[in-house]
């Protein structure tokens, strides 16, 4: 697979390479993609390339300008998953720093050690329940008053920065010149540079880009994605194979995200060529299509019927967590790939 | 013989023609009514000597200063007639002037054409403008300035005022006027919803225009909104710079939905642009133009023209975008407008630097030593209406938009089509060799006689034959060729959308489209205007909100978002090109980048992860 072949315009700017950095991956998915939309989801619908490319460099100029965010310096991503997700991560580490992210599910003390490590410039929670949880341990004196974002402040007023408020005045920052200028960093920034923490329940990780970008590749390799690509993400919570899983779609410019979504007939809608949920949404999913006979004697029924429900186009499956020996059956029997991510 | 063939065939299709009773013209939804006939048309006062309304260029001034200084309400500018006063059109030797007399200011005299002939010429051609506005009253509101009739060609919506250049003069940047005016996206989203509601509904361009557009956060949400609303072409009326400085917009404007820009472009070299205070600006300009053409974005030239100044570059610059066919489209020409700051200008510097359409006709055809005739070459905008008529007529009552007809008041602009062959760069006009006018009268007689699909298109081939000159025609230009390239300027009606164009042919224009200002203001025009801009107060013709009352003075200060200098302190500035230095290109900024190898794809599994990430 060639990076970047998906590139059906002769986009500006260097030509398509194996990039060596998450940053270069993001810069590249901008610029070299054949697809409608990048990302869609309930928040902003369809999301295509531009409207992300330029979320991203909104957040990112807003952040150097107004609170501090520089190479070397750390950010802080807390909450649900939502498309704040890859847009803050994109910001962040284009102007080489590094993009903390912290699950929504992190118990109290795991969270504010993760604060207390990483010192973060600002902390963007991506959910309005996680900033009101922020702002109460903030409040009991237990957490930093490091700048918040969220999309809608809690009251006081003046507690956190709206969302709506960063990306306005982002916006008036996103000139040419400075545009430009964060595209340049994001291709200059080294693989050896840190490019994120995760933060859950059951540990820190913490990656380069070079090693960031390692996975991505492993991940490619396992799904590859053709274009036109529906990739489904249900998740219940933000992981470490989620953040993996988005910066692989999103920088190999050939497919469309649907995040969030929830409910078996969702997926009968979309379509998805792939499809990451949690085990026990598979679990019920694949519900009544496991095989009762050997493959010999197997009727194609019970196959069809699951493509059927799942919309008859998957090819992949990941499960956040181990699925049921059922559910593993039918998958196989349905000719769709699982894979597990097993750590959090 | 194919001519004398296609005339026998006409004059004997017409012959049962003229003895079935007409169709009826179809009623589609988008229209206020059945689709008028020609003879159903109507049109404004025409032809000299005529009277008309106009305004005293000193009482406007006067009232604006009021208006804005709160001394006299808006209320007075939308019931009265603040400052209107009578003027007299008339032919002085084979001159055509404008002459009021005001009251209290005495009187003002200005030329309107220096070419008699050609102007009557011009008015005779005209077939009449589109249907009267209905359910419009929310949108035009603006007393003696409300646009009364037509649905337009092109909507323009400011979406800041704020610009990357400092022109001098300018009347529209946020940094000459001392306030920031900038639409917010809800703002910009209720402009074009708005647009919409009222009959007639035509496709128009939407043009997002400035100050600077590009610097708007909004303004590629604005095209893709546009997209949404149903309009096929969205242009920006742009100085290019950003496109420049920053390659990747141009591609993710494509994206968002931009179609055209209308590019400001005063001539062909550095030294000509000198006016606009950066010293490489056409070398940007061409950065520009490659950008955009690379993104597949299609741009015009637009040229301010001021007599005894530039017009001696209208020439150089067809010839520049003939050149440059694979990247560019024929110019549109603007005719000085003294508005704004030039609203000072002396009588002496008016009268010597006033350019006309009729002087640009005459400057191409002294340039090209005729080819481009004066008399025979040039139409009103407004020739338009015929082919929107039988668009209009083909696409049936099932259309939802009307076709885009620019059915202006003949004395705002014309055009010439030239037929240009891209391999041997040959060019002529196309009626040279095209009997144009008796085509617009047959696209009359084939609208009004609403056949069906099958025999209009019938009289059509027939016209397109009888009018086709094979002698005079290029060498393998064809009548067929020719339908094809008017199909693909009539959105696909004729022939299909996915009809194939000719190859190594294409029709392009020269265009005149010459602006009003307080000396030759004529209401007439205003009401007809095809070009209104979209506001937060409605839409408003274009000369009524650039010059006349000054509408725009009135709603930017009204609705100014902060003055300049709170902007820059809340906001931060953003970079301004001036002060006749060079604007550094994205050549100038190259970094050597990290090499990282390419994995050809067979060998993806060979070493490492395969995508040259430096693991093994």
């Amino acid at each position: 697979m060639l990076w970047g072949s998906a590139g059906a315009r002769g986009a500006p700017g260097p030509p398509p390479r194996a990039p060596a950095t998450l940053a270069a991956l993001f810069d590249q998915g901008m610029r070299h993609h054949q697809r409608r939309a990048v990302l869609h989801c309930a928040e902003l619908g369809a999301v295509p390339d531009w409207k992300l490319d330029r979320l991203a460099i909104r957040i990112a100029l807003y952040c150097r300008e107004k609170l501090g965010l520089e190479p070397g310096s750390r950010a802080a991503v807390f909450g649900r998953p939502g498309w704040l997700w890859p847009a803050v991560e994109a910001a962040v580490q284009g102007w080489g720093a590094t993009a903390v992210g912290i699950a929504h599910d992190a118990p109290d003390d795991v969270l504010l050690q993760a604060l207390r490590e990483a010192a973060p410039r600002f902390v963007v929670a991506t959910d309005a329940l996680s900033a009101n949880r922020l702002l109460e341990l903030r409040t009991r004196g237990l957490a930093a008053r490091v700048p918040l974002v969220a999309p809608r402040p809690a009251t006081p007023a003046g507690e956190a920065l709206a969302l709506e408020l960063l990306l306005e005045l982002g916006g008036t920052f996103d000139t040419a010149e400075r545009a430009q200028a964060f595209r340049l960093m994001c291709r200059l920034v080294e693989p050896e540079t840190e490019a994120l923490w995760h933060v859950s329940a059951s540990g820190t990780g913490r990656l380069t880009h070079a090693q960031a970008v390692k996975l991505v590749s492993a991940w490619l390799r396992t799904k590859p994605q053709q274009q036109g690509d529906v990739v489904q993400l249900l998740p219940t919570r933000v992981t470490l194979g989620l953040r993996v899983a988005l910066a692989a779609c999103v920088g190999d410019g050939r497919s469309e995200i649907v995040l969030g979504e929830d409910g078996a007939e969702s997926a009968a809608r979309l379509r998805p060529h792939g499809l990451r949920a949690s085990a026990s949404w598979l679990d019920e999913a694949c519900r009544g299509c496991e095989p009762r006979w050997p493959a010999a004697l197997r009727r194609r029924g019970s196959r069809q019927r699951l493509q059927h429900r799942l919309g008859e186009r998957l090819r992949w499956v990941e499960a956040e967590g181990r699925v049921d020996e059922a559910t593993a059956r039918a998958l196989a029997a349905a000719g769709i790939e699982l894979t597990a991510e097993e750590t959090g | 013989m194919l001519q004398e063939l296609g005339e026998k065939a006409w004059q004997a299709f017409q012959a049962v023609n003229v003895r079935v009773p007409e169709g009826a013209s179809v009623a589609p939804e988008w229209a206020p009514g059945a689709l008028p006939k020609s003879y159903e048309r109507t049109r404004p006062p025409l032809g000299y000597p005529r009277e008309t309304d106009s305004l005293c260029p000193r009482c406007v001034v006067e009232t604006r200063k009021a208006i804005l200084s709160g001394e006299r309400a808006l209320g007075e500018l939308v019931n009265g007639h603040l400052g209107e006063i009578k003027a007299t059109l008339y032919e002085k030797g084979n001159a055509v002037w404008i002459s009021k007399t005001c009251p209290d200011h005495g009187s003002f005299d200005d030329i309107l054409s220096i070419d008699a002939d050609f102007s009557r010429r011009i008015e005779a051609r005209y077939p009449g403008r589109d249907f009267r506005t209905l359910g419009d009253k929310l949108i035009h509101r603006h007393g003696s300035s409300s646009v009364r009739y037509g649905r337009g060609a092109v909507l323009t919506v400011d979406l800041t005022n704020r610009c990357n250049m400092m022109c001098n003069p300018c009347f529209m940047d946020a940094n000459q006027v001392g306030y920031v005016h900038e639409l917010t996206f809800e703002e910009v989203r209720k402009i074009l919803d708005d647009s919409v509601s009222f009959k007639p509904r035509r496709q128009m361009v939407v043009q997002f225009s400035g100050g600077e557009p590009t610097m708007s956060p909004h303004f590629l949400e604005a095209c893709a909104y546009a997209k949404q609303v149903g309009y096929r072409l969205v242009q920006a009326a742009t100085n290019g710079l950003r496109f420049a400085i920053e390659p990747e917009f141009a591609f993710q404007s494509k994206e968002a939905g931009l179609d055209m820009v209308y590019l400001q472009f005063d001539g062909t070299t550095n030294e000509s642009n000198r006016h606009r205070h950066i010293s490489n600006l056409f070398d940007v300009k061409q950065v520009a133009i490659d950008r955009l053409a690379e993104a597949g974005i299609r741009i015009t030239p637009v040229v301010t023209v001021v007599n005894g100044v530039n017009n001696d570059m209208v020439g150089p610059i067809f010839d520049y975008t003939m050149k440059n066919h694979d990247k560019m489209g024929g110019p549109a020409f603007q005719p000085v407008s003294f508005t704004g700051r030039d609203e000072d200008v002396t009588d002496e510097a008016r009268l010597r630097q006033r350019y006309t359409t009729s002087h640009l006709a005459h400057d191409l055809a002294r340039y090209y030593e005729g080819r481009i005739d004066p008399l025979r070459d040039w139409y009103p905008l407004g020739s338009a209406t015929a082919v929107a008529a039988l668009t209009d007529h083909l696409k049936g009552p099932e259309a939802e938009f009307g076709q885009l007809s620019c059915g202006c008041h003949p004395n705002c602009g014309a055009s010439t089509l030239i037929l240009h062959n891209t391999r041997t760069n040959a060019w002529a006009p196309i009626t040279s060799f095209f009997d144009l006018d008796r085509f617009f009268r047959d696209l009359d007689v084939v609208v009004d006689s609403a056949r069906g699909r099958t025999l209009t298109l019938a009289q059509l081939g027939l016209s397109f034959l009888r009018n086709f000159d094979e002698k005079k025609a290029p060498a393998g230009m064809t009548p067929m060729a020719l339908v094809e390239l008017f199909n693909g300027k009539m959105g696909g009606s004729v022939t299909g959308e996915g009809a194939k164009k000719p190859r190594a042919w294409r029709i392009t224009t020269i265009l005149s489209m010459w602006f009003q200002d307080l000396w030759n203001y004529d209401f007439r025009r205003t009401e007809m205007c095809v070009i209104p801009y979209g506001t937060q107060e409605g839409e408003i013709s274009f000369c009524a909100y650039n010059t006349g009352v000054g509408w725009r003075n009135i709603i930017e200060q009204m609705r100014a978002v902060a003055t300049t200098k709170d902007w820059y302190a809340q906001r931060g500035r953003h970079q301004i090109y001036a002060g006749n230095r060079p604007v550094a290109l994205p050549d100038a900024l190259k970094r050597r980048l990290p090499v990282v190898a390419e994995t050809p794809v067979g060998d993806a599994h060979a070493g490492g992860c395969g995508t040259g990430c430096g693991c093994s």
